[in-house]
């Protein structure tokens, strides 16, 4: 299928590459579809795609390119959110926010994107209680994790206590 | 909006089966407790609005190209 984006003219995807957000990124209920572009220059960064909106596009990069520790707890409703039987079904993405100095570009590890790869469903998680913020900064945090990067985030397929 | 007036240990009921209690109130803070179906997702509302505020500021362009950052990791690795 053909789509019309401003970042990279008109693409074209496969049906297997696209990934629904049924509720759409927080604030975006109406952009449901999307699709992952990357580049080799702008490893391990990629872009998510709208393919609803053609000019929205969000910078995003595995988190634990950021933080090589990082995890949240997924409960079996968080699961079922994105219809995964397992965790291992599961690929996280962090939302960068760019900015017009590279020191003031952050990383939104409070609200990841957890995506099924195998059905392709994904979902915008947010954190409650967590030790992560919206605003964390690339740079410092990519100094600091020294290119220590795992194969798979950790997530824990803990049951959360009811609030 | 509906407004109600409640006391402490008072509840209120959303349909069948969601159902809101006042716990405590303690000067300006109110602890409530919420009784709901799991299908439905509970937020502070600062968080959720945080998120999507940082959502639409991710969603505009800049004048760095992902080239730009790229280069930082390449860098480190």
């Amino acid at each position: 299928m053909k789509f019309e984006t401003s970042r990279f003219g008109q693409i074209e995807v496969k049906a297997e590459d696209i990934f629904i957000f049924p509720e759409g990124p927080l604030g975006f209920p109406d952009c449901t579809r999307f699709t992952i572009v990357e580049e080799e220059k702008a490893q391990p960064f990629g872009m998510l795609q709208s393919l609803d909106n053609p000019n929205l596009a969000f910078v995003v990069v595995d988190p634990l390119v950021v933080r090589a520790d990082y995890h949240f707890n997924v409960t079996k409703d968080d699961l079922t959110q994105v219809k995964a039987e397992s965790i291992d079904d599961l690929m996280v993405l962090a939302i960068v926010t760019m900015a017009a100095e590279l020191a003031d570009v952050t990383v939104n590890l409070q609200g990841p994107l957890v995506i099924n790869r195998v059905q392709r469903i994904g979902h915008q998680f947010v954190l409650i209680d967590s030790e992560y913020t919206t605003r964390e900064a690339l740079v410092q945090n990519i100094e600091r994790a020294g290119g220590m990067v795992q194969e798979k985030t950790q997530v824990e397929a803990k049951q959360k206590k009811a609030v | 909006m509906l407004i109600l007036t409640r006391k402490l240990g008072e509840s209120i009921t959303i349909g069948d089966d969601i159902k809101i209690q006042v716990l405590e109130i303690k000067g300006k803070q109110v602890r409530l407790g919420i009784q709901a179906p799991k299908k439905y997702t509970i937020h502070r509302e600062e968080i959720y609005q945080r998120i999507q505020d940082e959502n639409k500021l991710a969603a505009q362009q800049s004048p760095l190209s992902l080239k730009n950052i790229s280069e930082i990791w390449k860098k480190r690795k």
